[in-house]
């Protein structure tokens, strides 16, 4: 069972309304980042069961932080999420080629959505 | 030589003499057969007949002495054997009335002679002068009028040899046309120099008509000619061409009798017509010239018009100048922004000294630094004197002297055209000439130069554009994209603690989520159209798989590079295929279509072919127009084939380059 969560997003007011929805549906957010290597730093620190990466981080590239988090943390295989206010469609060739597990509409972000994707049999 | 000298004279004589005795003799011998028919007295008037044709052959001299030696032969023979009284008066009045006939009779005659002789030498002198004329109306050409007018005077005059020879500036003369009854070598065509005694130097001397009488005793290699050729007697008279003595007529004879006081008269007849056939020549010349230089001109001109790369119009300047004015090299040099000048263009002989595409530093005296530094033509006549590497290039290619004028474009001095010269004497308006080349340079560099300018400053229009509606998106996308998003999450927070009992707030939160969620999606598609955010993020084919996955038409891609490129072209190639999948889907009522994109040798290749209807015309405002401008912008090519019913196909070609 997830119970653990790093979200990665350069918008502030985006982290807490998303700590507050996620921790209500029972995900614990344990840390929150918007930048790679605040990423990275809290990934090491905080140990998460899944984390939830912007695709765009200001400047930086979500994807690449997706790579290197598999990189420097193998059990986080598969328990990456992609998240943008973009569509999927638009993305996909990109999802698809990333270690990311899948990709979640921000405006459909939900603790279900999240663990529905990463713990298959979830739902 | 003496014998041949006097020849003439003693022959004349003596056939004179032999003449007057043979027809005395023969008309006595007629007295005698008539004398026992008629008084003798009477038949004294048939010594005329011999008379009559000494003083037509001979003149007037010789028929005095016939005359009188008929009278005493007369006398002797048919007056003294019958002894006839001769101081009788019968006697003596018939004998002088004989003798003042014949003196009067051989006097007519022997003017009326030489009045026909003169006749027939003005005649002769009038035809020679027509034939000569005719030639010159005829614009023969100038070698064969020389010569005609040597031969004719040498006939006229009724010389051994006759010479027409051009002064030289280096005070030498040149052999022009020569004409000989006797075997002579007549040098033409070449120099030789005016040493010692000669007809051309006397007329140069004298600036008029001159007379050599012999050159015994005279130095010269020109006097030891006339010695070994024996002439005697030389007239010479000068050719002055606009003011200026161009040259000589010089008429040569072996007689010891002198050129008629006339001769030079005659002469200068002919000289007029050797003027007018120089001053010919040299007007056909100078059209001729002006002609080749119109030609040349238009040439260059027609490639200026046409837009020709600059390189090109640089060369074929440097080509026709330095052949329409002879130039041993010519050359054209850029002024560039750290002093130094880049030789652009450069004909002529040696072409590896002063290279095209070397560099030099120049400074004045030198022809191209001061061209450049005045803005003004500039020429120097001797490179001999000038320090520097670029001065003893120019040596090397045996330039002696060289014209500069400077290219002006947009009020500065851009470059320079040059020739140089193997000595100083440069082509006839050589400056002004080449000042017409230079003007059409400038034409043509100020069109380059606006023509890579107008490239420049499209791209960059375009590349700004691009810049702005990627911020517009990115914008978009970090604030009211983020923000509705974060909204839509609240409202779903609210609903959810939301009392179960308030049905009406919980639907209407669900309402107004729902709203929000489409809100979004027409933002979402608005921000795409704007800029494609996954072209910046993955590259071109991650943008045209999505582009070909959101199409209302099955897109068959074939992408044959991964590779990522500038911003621009990528941009470019996404919105090619982006628009020519929009009018597929739109007007060609197209099911199928096909897009491939290569690179190769630096250019990025697209082509975009669908199964449609065909007929669409890319200048009529459909996007393609947008497409063209942009492709255009950064200098690639952009091609529609629309044949009605076969489908269309936009070919683009855009060139990588980076930055």
């Amino acid at each position: 069972m997830l119970r653990r969560c790093l979200i990665v997003d350069d918008n502030e007011r985006f982290l807490e309304i998303a700590r507050i929805s996620l921790e209500r549906q029972g995900l614990e957010v344990v840390g929150t980042a918007t930048t790679i290597a605040g990423a990275l730093l809290e990934a090491a620190g905080l140990r998460p069961d899944v984390v939830l990466v912007d695709v765009a981080l200001g400047a930086e590239s979500g994807f690449e932080l997706t790579r290197r988090l598999v990189e420097d943390f193998p059990e986080l295989q598969a328990r990456i999420v992609l998240i943008s206010t973009r569509g999927e469609e638009d993305l996909a060739d990109l999802i698809a080629s990333s270690p990311a597990v899948g990709f979640l509409s921000k405006s459909l972000l939900s603790a279900a959505a999240v663990r529905c994707l990463v713990d298959a049999g979830g739902c | 030589m003496v014998y041949v000298r006097v020849r003439p004279s003693v022959f004349r004589r003596l056939s004179g003499l032999l003449a007057g005795v043979v027809l005395v003799a023969a008309v006595s011998g007629l007295i005698e057969l008539l004398d026992e028919h008629v008084p003798v007295l009477s038949l004294l008037v048939l010594y005329l007949l011999a008379v009559l044709p000494v003083a037509l052959v001979w003149g007037s001299a010789f028929a005095v002495a016939v005359a009188v030696a008929s009278a005493v032969v007369f006398v002797l023979l048919f007056l003294a054997p019958v002894h006839i009284r001769i101081a009788e008066q019968q006697t003596v009045f018939p004998l002088v009335v004989f003798l003042i006939t014949a003196v009067a009779v051989g006097q007519l005659a022997a003017r009326s002679q030489r009045q026909a002789r003169e006749a027939a030498r003005l005649t002769e002198e009038q035809g020679a002068l027509r034939r000569v004329a005719t030639l010159v109306a005829q614009a023969a050409p100038t070698t064969e009028v020389f010569e005609a007018v040597t031969r004719e005077v040498g006939l006229l005059c009724g010389a051994e040899l006759a010479r027409l020879e051009r002064y030289e500036e280096d005070g030498s003369v040149t052999g022009v046309a020569a004409w000989s009854r006797v075997p002579a070598r007549l040098a033409v065509g070449t120099r030789f120099a005016l040493e010692g005694l000669s007809v051309a130097a006397q007329v140069r001397l004298t600036g008029g008509p001159v007379r050599v009488d012999g050159f015994a005793g005279a130095s010269g290699p020109i006097a030891r000619e006339a010695r070994q050729l024996r002439i005697r007697w030389s007239v010479g008279c000068p050719i002055v061409v606009a003011g200026r003595l161009w040259g000589v007529i010089a008429a040569s004879s072996r007689s010891d009798v002198p050129f008629p006081v006339k001769t030079e008269a005659q002469i200068a007849d002919f000289t007029e017509l050797v003027v007018t056939t120089i001053e010919n020549a040299q007007g056909r010349e100078e059209i001729s010239e002006l002609l080749e230089n119109q030609a040349a001109l238009r040439r260059v001109a027609t490639l200026v018009a046409r837009g020709a790369p600059a390189a090109e119009v640089l060369s074929t300047v440097a080509a026709e100048v330095g052949r329409v004015l002879g130039a041993v090299a010519t050359a054209i040099v850029r002024f560039d922004p750290d002093g130094l000048v880049t030789v652009v263009a450069r004909t002529g002989e040696h072409r590896d000294q002063v290279a095209e595409g070397s560099r030099w530093k120049l400074e004045p005296p030198d022809v191209l630094a001061t061209a450049l530094a005045t803005g003004q033509p500039a020429t120097l006549h001797d490179y001999s004197q000038i320090p520097g590497p670029f001065a003893a290039e120019m040596r090397g290619i045996g330039i002696q002297a060289a014209i500069a004028i400077p290219i002006v474009v947009a009020a500065r001095s851009w470059g320079a055209l040059s020739i140089g010269t193997r000595d100083e004497r440069f082509p006839l308006g050589a400056d002004q000439r080449m000042a017409s080349f230079t003007e059409l340079v400038a034409v043509a560099v100020a069109d380059a130069e606006s023509a890579a300018e107008l490239a420049a400053s499209r791209a960059r229009v375009v590349t700004a554009s691009d810049e702005a509606r990627r911020q517009i998106e990115r914008d978009l996308h970090d604030g009211a994209q983020q923000r509705l998003v974060t909204l839509g999450l609240e409202l779903s927070l609210l609903q959810s603690s939301a009392h179960p009992d308030l049905n009406e707030l919980r639907s209407g939160i669900a309402r107004i989520s729902a709203e929000l969620t489409e809100v979004l999606d027409e933002l979402r598609e608005m921000s795409r159209g704007i800029h494609p955010a996954i072209l910046s993020e993955g590259g071109l084919g991650p943008a045209l798989r999505a582009l070909a996955r959101r199409a209302a038409v099955l897109v068959d891609l074939d992408l044959q590079t991964q590779a990522r490129f500038p911003g621009p072209v990528e941009v470019a190639a996404y919105y090619v295929v982006s628009e020519a999948l929009t009018n597929m889907t739109k007007h060609a009522d197209a099911s199928y279509v096909t897009v491939l994109m290569e690179e190769r040798y630096g250019t990025m290749r697209l082509s975009v072919q669908d199964d449609g209807v065909g007929g669409a015309d890319p200048a009529r405002g459909s996007g393609l127009v947008g497409i063209r401008d942009r492709v255009e912008a950064l200098g690639g090519s952009f091609e529609v084939t629309s044949p009605v019913g076969e489908g269309t196909l936009i070919q683009v070609a855009l060139p990588i380059k980076s930055g």
